[in-house]
C-alpha cells in the first residue's frame, strides 16, 4: 500500500451532512415526481414535469439518448418514448439515497420500469410481453427541483429480454436486480449522519484500495494488492449491467468481472473531472461518474472483443448497501453500449442490421403478419 | 431389359429436376408429366390428404414457394423396389432456400432454411399414382425458434447424406443384394418386437453397426451408437409405448442395393401409457403413427437410419394444437396484432 496513491481522488473528499427534513423532502419529491411521470395520464406529464424539474434542467442519459437539454426535450424524447413503448408501465423503486455533494443536494434512485413491451423502443423489437427496464439515476437539485439528471437505462438488458443479444455471452449471471436485502431502500425515515459518513467513508476506502493495483497481469498477487477482502462482506452481491451480469462473493466478482475488466483496461483510473455524486445516507451510499473513469482498451477479451487501443470514458454509477463492518451489496449500472461505441462497435446498428432485412426499418415491420 | 425400378427412378427425374430449378409457374405443367391427375397425395400434418395433382401443387408447393421463393430440392437417397405387387421409389433429402415469408404461420427468418423430406412414390405405367410423404415441418419451426413444445433429447442439426455417398442408387437393380438388405432390416424389426421380453432379446448388436447413426425427426434428434439410440430414443419411446406395433407385414417395404425403405400410412399403432417420450403425459390414448424410414446396410449390419415421424400428427391425435401454441409463442413476431 502506498499512502500517496490517490487514483480515485478519495483523499480530498469531505463529508457534508444534510438536514434530514430537507433530505426526506428531496427524496419524496424525486420519488413521487418520477413515479408520476411513469404512471400518470399522458396529458398530465407537462404539469408534472414543471413541478419536478427546473425549466433548463439538463439530462445525461445512457446511449443512444445521451445528452438532452431542457425539460420539454426530455418529455418528448425520454418520457413519451418510454410511455409509448410500455403503455402500462409502473416504476418500481428499490433504492433511494440523498445527501450533499459539491454544494448541491442530491438524490439517487435505482429500480425497474415494469410493463408490457408493446411498441419498439430505439429499434428494440417489442415483445408484447412483460419486461423490466432497469433504471439508475442521480439527480442534482436546485431550490427543491431537479436541475440535472444522470439516467442509466439498461437498453442492452431490454434487448436481451427481447431475445436479441448482440455480444458474446456474459460471464456473470444475467438477472433482474433485487432490491436491498434489508428491504428498506425506499424508507423515508431520518438517517443518522454519523452512520451516513461511515458508509461513504467505507466505500471510498474501498475505491482508494482499487487504486493500489499496479497494472500488471491480474494474477492472485496483483489482485490481492487491492486488499478488497478487507472491504467486502464474504458473500457480497455484485449486480452488474447486461453484458457483464451479476456475481457473488469476492471470487465471483474477480472471476466474472474484475479480471476480464482489468485485462481489458489495466490503466483504468479516475480523472480530474471527478465523480458527479458521492453521498452516504444511512447504510446506503452512492457514487457515480459520467466519463470520470477512463482507460485504454489494451488487452483481454472483455465482451468477446479484441483490444482496440482506444481511450475510453465510462459512464458508471455505484449503489452500495453496507452493514456495520463491510460492503454487502453493490448495484452497478454501466453504459456498456456507450463503451462499445467508443471501441467502434455499434450494437444498435448491429441490431438494426439484423432486423432490417428486406428494407424493413424495424423488427415489427420485418416480421410476420398474423394469420 | 432395364429393370422397372431403374425405369421408375429415371422417370422420377422429371419431378426432381422440376423442384431443383423450380419455376413456380411451370411447376404444375412439369409435374403433370409424371403425376397422375387423380394421384392419391398423402402429406404430413397439417397438409394431410390433398386432392390429386392440383392439391399437391396448389395447397402444398404454392404456399411453400411463396415462403421460400428460391426453393431447391436436394435428394440424397433415391431408391426403388417392389412391395405387395406395387412398384415404389423412395426419396430422402432436403428442401432448401431462404425463408422469406411466413409458412403455415411459422415466422420467417430471412435466413437459410432446410427441411428434410422422406417421400415415397407409387408408379403405375410410368405415372405416379400415390404419394406418401413427410416433410419435417417441426425442423422449420426449430430453425425459426418457434418450436413451442419440449426440447429434443438428442442433437438437432441438418442430417447428413449417406457416409458412402451412394444414396442415389443408379446401378442396375440387384435383386439378390436388395433382398439381403431387406431381410436384415426385417429381421431387425422382428427382433425389436422382443423388447417386451428384455433389452437383450432385441439383439441390437446383431443387426446394428457399432458406429450406427440414427437420424430422427426434429423434436427427437440424431444420435450415434447403439447406446446413443437406446438413451436418446428407444428407452423413452418404449417406456411411453410398450405396446407399439409396427405394420411391417402390411406396409410398403423394399430394398435397393444396400438401401431399404419403409412407408405406411399409418405404419404404427400404440397407446401412450408411460412417461418419458417428448415430455408428454401418459394419457392412455391409442394413437397411430406415420413413420417413414430409410436404412443403409454395410457388410451385413445397419449403419445408418433416416427416420421421420409425423409428430404434428401425433400431437393432433393427443389434442395438442402445436400451431396455436406456436402462434402464441411468436405473437410478438407478427406484424398486425390487436393491442
Amino acid at each position: 500500500m502506498n499512502d500517496t496513491q490517490d487514483t480515485y481522488g478519495t483523499q480530498s473528499f469531505v463529508f457534508r451532512p444534510i438536514d434530514q427534513a430537507r433530505n426526506i423532502r428531496n427524496k419524496r419529491h424525486v420519488m413521487d415526481g418520477m413515479q408520476a411521470l411513469a404512471e400518470e395520464s399522458l396529458p398530465r406529464l407537462p404539469e408534472i414535469a414543471r413541478t419536478l424539474y427546473t425549466e433548463d434542467c439538463d439530462y445525461h442519459i445512457s446511449h443512444p439518448l445521451n445528452d438532452l437539454q431542457g425539460r420539454d426535450t426530455a418529455l418528448q424524447q425520454l418520457w413519451q418514448a418510454l410511455r409509448h413503448a410500455l403503455p402500462d408501465m409502473e416504476r418500481r423503486e428499490h433504492f433511494l439515497a440523498g445527501g450533499r455533494y459539491r454544494d448541491s443536494d442530491w438524490v439517487a434512485c435505482m429500480g425497474h420500469y415494469l410493463g408490457s413491451f408493446m411498441h419498439d423502443l430505439l429499434g428494440i423489437p417489442a415483445t408484447r410481453g412483460v419486461v423490466c427496464l432497469r433504471y439508475c439515476e442521480g439527480h442534482e437539485l436546485r431550490e427543491g427541483r431537479i436541475q440535472r439528471s444522470y439516467i442509466f437505462l439498461d437498453f442492452l438488458d431490454l434487448m436481451r429480454q427481447a431475445g436479441y443479444f448482440p455480444l458474446a455471452p456474459s460471464l456473470g449471471r444475467e438477472m433482474r436486480w433485487p432490491p436491498p436485502r434489508t428491504l428498506d431502500g425506499t424508507q423515508l425515515a431520518p438517517r443518522d449522519p454519523a452512520r451516513s459518513q461511515q458508509t461513504i467513508t467505507a466505500v471510498l476506502a474501498m475505491h482508494r484500495a482499487l487504486g493500489f493495483y499496479s497494472g500488471g497481469a491480474p494474477v492472485r498477487a496483483a489482485l490481492d494488492e487491492m486488499e478488497q477482502v478487507r472491504h467486502w462482506h464474504p458473500h457480497f452481491m455484485w449486480y452488474g449491467p447486461a453484458g457483464i451480469g451479476s456475481t457473488r462473493g469476492l471470487r465471483g466478482f474477480e472471476d466474472y468481472h474484475q479480471i476480464p475488466f482489468l485485462l481489458a483496461f489495466p490503466d483504468r483510473a479516475g480523472s480530474e473531472q471527478g465523480h458527479f455524486i458521492r453521498i452516504g445516507d444511512g447504510y446506503f451510499a452512492v457514487t457515480g461518474g459520467w466519463g470520470y473513469l477512463r482507460a485504454t482498451h489494451s488487452g483481454g477479451e472483455l465482451f468477446g472483443l479484441a483490444p482496440t487501443g482506444r481511450r475510453i470514458r465510462m459512464r458508471v454509477m455505484d449503489f452500495y448497501r453496507c452493514d456495520d463492518d463491510s460492503i454487502a451489496e453493490n448495484w452497478v449500472p454501466i453504459d456498456i453500449p456507450h463503451i462499445l461505441l467508443q471501441m467502434g462497435v455499434d450494437i444498435f446498428g448491429r441490431m438494426r442490421h439484423q432486423f432490417r432485412q428486406q428494407g424493413a426499418l424495424s423488427a415489427s415491420e420485418w416480421l410476420v403478419p398474423q394469420p | 431389359m432395364e429393370s422397372i425400378h431403374n425405369q421408375n427412378k429415371a422417370r422420377l427425374q422429371t419431378l426432381r429436376k422440376a423442384l431443383y430449378d423450380c419455376q413456380p409457374r411451370e411447376l404444375r405443367a412439369e409435374l403433370s408429366k409424371i403425376i397422375a391427375p387423380d394421384c392419391l397425395v398423402q402429406l404430413a400434418n397439417p397438409l394431410e390428404t390433398l386432392p390429386g395433382l392440383s392439391g399437391l401443387v396448389e395447397q402444398a408447393y404454392a404456399p411453400l414457394l411463396q415462403a421460400v421463393p428460391d426453393l431447391e430440392r436436394r435428394d440424397f437417397i433415391v431408391m426403388a423396389g417392389a412391395s405387395g405387387g406395387a412398384n415404389w421409389v423412395g426419396c430422402c433429402g432436403h428442401y432448401m432456400g431462404v425463408f422469406e415469408q411466413p409458412w403455415l404461420g411459422i415466422p420467417p427468418t430471412q435466413h437459410l432454411f432446410a427441411m428434410r423430406y422422406h417421400e415415397f412414390f407409387r408408379f403405375e405405367q410410368g405415372q405416379i399414382v400415390e404419394i406418401q410423404a413427410l416433410w419435417d415441418i417441426p425442423q422449420v419451426m426449430l430453425q425459426a425458434r418457434a418450436w413451442p413444445l419440449s426440447p429434443s433429447l438428442a442433437v438437432e442439426w441438418v442430417v447428413p447424406s449417406p457416409a458412402s455417398n451412394d444414396g442415389i442408387v443408379t446401378a442396375t437393380y440387384d435383386a439378390t443384394q436388395s433382398q439381403a438388405s431387406l431381410h436384415l432390416v426385417r429381421d431387425m424389426l422382428q427382433a425389436l418386437k422382443r423388447s417386451v421380453i428384455s433389452v437383450a432379446a432385441m439383439e441390437l448388436d446383431r443387426y446394428w453397426h457399432p458406429k450406427m447413426m440414427w437420424y430422427g425427426p426434429a423434436g427427437i434428434g440424431s444420435m450415434r451408437r447403439i447406446s446413443g439410440f437406446r438413451n436418446w430414443h428407444q428407452i423413452p419411446f418404449l417406456n411411453a409405448m410398450p405396446d407399439r406395433d409396427a405394420a411391417v407385414a402390411t406396409g410398403v417395404f423394399f430394398g435397393d442395393g444396400d438401401y431399404v425403405g419403409f412407408t405406411a400410412w399409418p405404419g404404427m399403432s400404440m397407446t401412450i401409457s408411460g412417461d418419458g417420450w417428448l415430455g408428454i403425459a401418459a394419457s392412455q390414448q391409442a394413437i397411430t403413427m406415420r413413420s417413414l424410414d430409410f436404412w443403409r446396410c454395410e457388410n451385413g449390419l445397419i449403419r445408418e437410419n433416416w427416420v421421420l415421424v409425423d409428430l404434428l400428427h401425433v400431437y393432433e391425435q393427443l389434442g395438442i394444437d402445436v400451431f396455436a401454441r406456436m402462434r402464441e409463442l411468436t405473437v410478438s413476431r407478427h406484424r398486425q396484432i390487436a393491442v
